[in-house]
This record gives C-alpha cells, sequence and structure tokens, in this order.
C-alpha cells in the first residue's frame, strides 16, 4: 500500500515494529502535498524544514525505542484556528495574517507530547463561519469541500495526512466530513478543550477531528480527550446497537438520492443484526433554529465586537451579516435562549432512553457544485444539543460524490458511539477514494 | 410582562439597525431582520421558569 493511504492506526503501528521510518513517512506524505495541493488547495501553511527537523528527531527516538505515546511520528494537520507556538495561524483571515502565536493550543500540545508532528494548517471559512476559502473538494474540484473546517476534511480525503483538527459551531466538522467522504467526530464539548482556539460562539463551538476510520479517530480522540471514554462491552460483545433512525424534519431537508440512502442502510443494519426502529422528535425539537441561530448571532457578536470595528474589510459578507444582527439582539432575549436550550437538551437527551444511536442524514446531499460550503441542517440539531456526533461514508451519489451517515449519541457516550461506529463501518465497507 | 408580537419585534429590531447600521445597511437587512423576529418572537413563546438557568 502506497503510504499516503496508511491510516493513522497502521501507521503507528509501523513505527512501533520499525518498518517505517517518520522521516519516510512524511517525506511520502509532502511528496503527495506537492502533487495534489495545487488543485485541492487544503493548507495555508507548512514548515517543511521543520516538519523533518521533527520527523528526523522522532526517527532518531524510535531506533532507540523510545515513543513519546501512541502518534509518535504520525503527521496531523491542524484548522488553522488553533494556536501553534512559532507557526502563523490566519483564522482564514487578513486581519491575522502575519499572526505567529507565541503558545499551542490545548489541543496541539496534547498531540505534540503523544508523539505527532504538526505537519502545517489547514484552510478554514474566513474567521471560521461561511464565507469560502480556497479549498476544493478533491473528490470533483468543481464542488465544495463545505466548511468551516475545508482543509482538514479535504487533506484528509486527498491523502495529505492521515488524520486532521477541525472545530464545529453548527456544521463545520459533519457537512466537511460527509462531502469529503471521510470519518469525523464532534465530541462533546467538554472533553476536550478549546483553549488556544479562535471561537466563533463560546457556548457552542466544539474541537473536532477527521480520519478515513473509526479506528484512527478512537485513538486520536483517546490522545485529546481531557476524561476516560468508556464503551459499552454488552453490546460490544454482539451487533445488537439499538438505533434510531430519525425521518420526518430530516427526511425532509434530505434530497432523494440521501434519504433513500439512509433507508438502504438502516435496511442493512436491520439485516446485520441491528436493533432498528424510527424515532420521533420532542415538540420542543422545533425550536432548534431559532435557538441556536440566536445563541450564534450574540456570541459571535460579542467575539468580533473590536475586530469588526477596526478591520471590517476583513469580515467576508456572511459573516457580516451575522454579527451586525448579533449587535441588535437584546441580552434578555439571548439569556432566554440559552435557558431554553438547557430544555432542549434534557428533552432530546430523553431519546436516549430507548436507543443508543440516532440515524440521519450527514447532509441534504453530496456536495453541491461551487463555493458557497452547504448547508450545515443536519448538524445544527446536534451542535444545539451537545450530544456527540459522527459521520461515516456509506456510498457514492450518481455524480460519483461521497454520500455520509450520521451518528449521534448521548452526551460524553463517544467510547459507546465509537464501538457502534466500528460496527456500522464493517457493515457499509466503504473502501471508494477520490481519484486525484 | 406583556407579550412582543412579530411585527413589534421587527419593528423595533428595524429601528435598531437603522441607528446602529444606517438608513442602507438596515434596509439591506430587512427580509434578514423579519426572519430574526419570528425567531425571537417563536422563543418569547416558550415558557421558561425561574430555576431554569442559562
Amino acid at each position: 500500500m502506497s503510504l499516503e493511504r496508511l491510516s493513522l492506526v497502521e501507521a503507528a503501528s509501523s513505527i512501533r515494529n520499525g518498518s517505517l521510518s517518520p522521516l519516510e513517512y512524511v517525506q511520502a506524505l509532502l511528496a503527495r502535498v506537492d502533487a495534489v495541493e495545487p488543485r485541492v488547495q487544503a493548507w495555508t501553511t507548512i514548515d517543511r524544514d521543520a516538519v523533518l527537523a521533527e520527523a528526523q528527531q522522532l526517527e532518531v527516538e524510535a531506533r532507540k525505542r523510545q515513543f513519546r505515546g501512541p502518534l509518535h511520528g504520525i503527521p496531523v494537520g491542524i484548522k488553522d484556528i488553533f494556536y501553534t507556538k512559532s507557526l502563523r495561524t490566519t483564522v482564514g483571515s487578513t486581519a491575522f495574517a502575519d499572526f505567529v502565536p507565541t503558545y499551542d493550543a490545548s489541543v496541539v500540545k496534547k498531540l505534540r507530547h503523544a508523539g505527532a508532528i504538526i505537519m502545517g494548517k489547514c484552510v478554514t471559512t474566513v474567521l471560521v463561519f461561511l464565507d469560502p476559502g480556497p479549498t476544493r473538494n478533491p473528490w470533483n474540484t468543481n464542488h465544495t469541500p463545505a466548511g468551516s473546517s475545508s482543509g482538514s476534511a479535504a487533506a484528509v480525503a486527498a491523502g495529505m495526512c492521515p488524520v486532521s483538527i477541525g472545530s464545529q459551531t453548527v456544521g463545520s466538522v459533519g457537512r466537511p466530513g460527509a462531502f469529503n467522504g471521510v470519518v469525523s467526530i464532534m465530541p462533546t464539548q467538554s472533553r476536550v478543550s478549546l483553549a488556544g482556539a479562535f471561537p466563533l460562539a463560546w457556548s457552542l463551538d466544539h474541537v473536532g477531528a477527521f480520519s478515513r476510520s473509526v479506528a484512527d479517530l478512537e485513538v486520536l480522540l483517546e490522545t485529546l480527550s481531557d476524561s476516560p471514554m468508556p464503551g459499552h462491552p454488552e453490546r460490544a460483545a454482539g451487533p445488537k446497537y439499538r438505533i434510531g433512525v430519525l425521518r420526518g424534519f430530516f427526511h425532509e431537508k434530505a434530497e432523494p438520492e440521501s434519504r433513500a440512502g439512509i433507508d438502504s442502510l438502516a435496511g442493512k443494519l436491520s439485516n446485520a443484526g441491528f436493533l432498528v426502529e424510527e424515532v420521533a422528535l420532542p415538540p420542543i425539537f422545533d425550536l432548534h433554529q431559532a435557538l441556536i441561530r440566536t445563541i450564534v448571532r450574540c456570541e459571535a457578536a460579542a467575539t468580533h465586537q473590536d475586530l469588526i470595528a477596526t478591520k471590517p474589510e476583513s469580515y467576508g459578507p456572511k459573516l457580516r451579516d451575522l454579527v451586525q444582527m448579533g449587535q441588535l439582539i437584546d441580552s434578555t432575549s439571548y439569556l432566554r435562549a440559552r435557558r431554553i436550550r438547557r430544555h432542549y437538551q434534557r428533552d432530546m437527551a430523553r431519546l436516549f432512553e430507548h436507543f443508543d444511536i440516532l440515524l440521519t442524514p450527514g447532509a441534504p446531499g453530496p456536495a453541491p457544485a461551487g463555493m458557497a460550503t452547504g448547508d450545515p441542517v443536519m448538524q445544527a440539531p446536534w451542535t444545539l444539543a451537545d450530544f456527540p456526533t459522527m459521520t461515516l461514508p456509506y456510498g457514492l451519489s450518481g455524480n460519483g460524490l461521497p454520500l455520509g451517515a450520521q451518528l449521534s449519541a448521548a452526551p460524553l457516550h463517544e467510547g459507546l458511539l465509537m464501538d457502534a461506529a466500528k460496527a456500522i463501518e464493517l457493515v457499509i465497507g466503504f473502501t471508494a477514494r477520490p481519484n486525484l | 410582562m406583556e407579550q412582543r408580537n412579530v411585527t413589534d419585534i421587527a419593528a423595533a429590531l428595524q429601528r435598531a439597525a437603522e441607528e446602529k447600521l444606517g438608513h442602507e445597511r438596515a434596509e439591506a437587512l430587512r427580509s434578514d431582520l423579519l426572519q430574526m423576529a419570528k425567531e425571537l418572537h417563536s422563543l418569547d413563546m416558550q415558557t421558561v421558569e425561574y430555576e431554569d438557568e442559562p
């Protein structure tokens, strides 16, 4: 297998047993960047000298059988909103074009501690909202890779790194995951610290990650997690996960191809022994769009209060609208939304009294043509609920673009979520890759 | 507290936009502000209790 297709688990194991050199691995990935980056444009910054020097050092340690941690020698892409010491962090905006942090974000620190090589900074949309950056979808460069974690998802899909870090405030991990045909996770907010990440809306921002397999994300999340992630031994013993399929709102918002795809997947899971049933949403679900929009507008207005006044030219039109509208909402309306969000989280969590996992489409359909980043409608309900959520590619659309399924679990149940996702991944058996 | 209706909320938002952002910008945002007024009204209609903390 070519080195650019190695999974994190395969590469880490090969480095441990001495059959793969960290330097050779990173050189192969840099060669892949040279070959495909002009078309994909997933990276803002790669400091090749620093990457090669770090790989060299990790190789010296590996030869002595000294391993820093589970990611020893693994190159990781970092969304360009996470601070990286001595490596510029642009947040996708001219306002930060020359900003070089003096410290690492918490996730970057943990990755380095575990032996990862910070491969470079991946493109984000402008200031982490909907105004697109230059990244193209590796499956068809005339289509969007989604956002805001555009570069992080595209870099993994294109084989330029095995895993990457992203972030989600509404739909910025799950949607890029689905559009780029990779596996993604948005864990519960409290599981992974956001310290050192440029914010959009504090109460909704989440760290996220991308890979090409569930097992890779499990290793990555264990490295980043601030608390243990117990699985569910009883369920893991057999394919007895209770899967709730959500139709209603999610069917209405999905394109016919996506609706049919999820129904077909639900049938396959049922045939494979999963307990699959349709779920009804609680009445408060109808408020989710009003809630998340109100909260994002207000918190983004506060985040950007000073910057939009001093550097208005560095804003895209969509973020400018969001911030200016947020400036008009009174504080009691904002707090009312935050208070009602608690009701929403409580009522939605009751769905897990009968189900382990909820299944929906990962996006309304495949990645649309053009650069507009697509609709985060499938992710918003779960980000608002703060339920850990994954996307898995399950097939290709008629025009050859990936389709993604989305799985959600109860807060802090990432262990269960990933155990179930591994079992579902086996049933799906997705092996397609972009032809770059 | 007296309930606000969508028209009241939209009018208040439009006035605030004129004051903060100027006439031209407020006009450009008019349809978005009406949508936002509907959303804020839907939240006004939801019951919250004193013990419900943000």
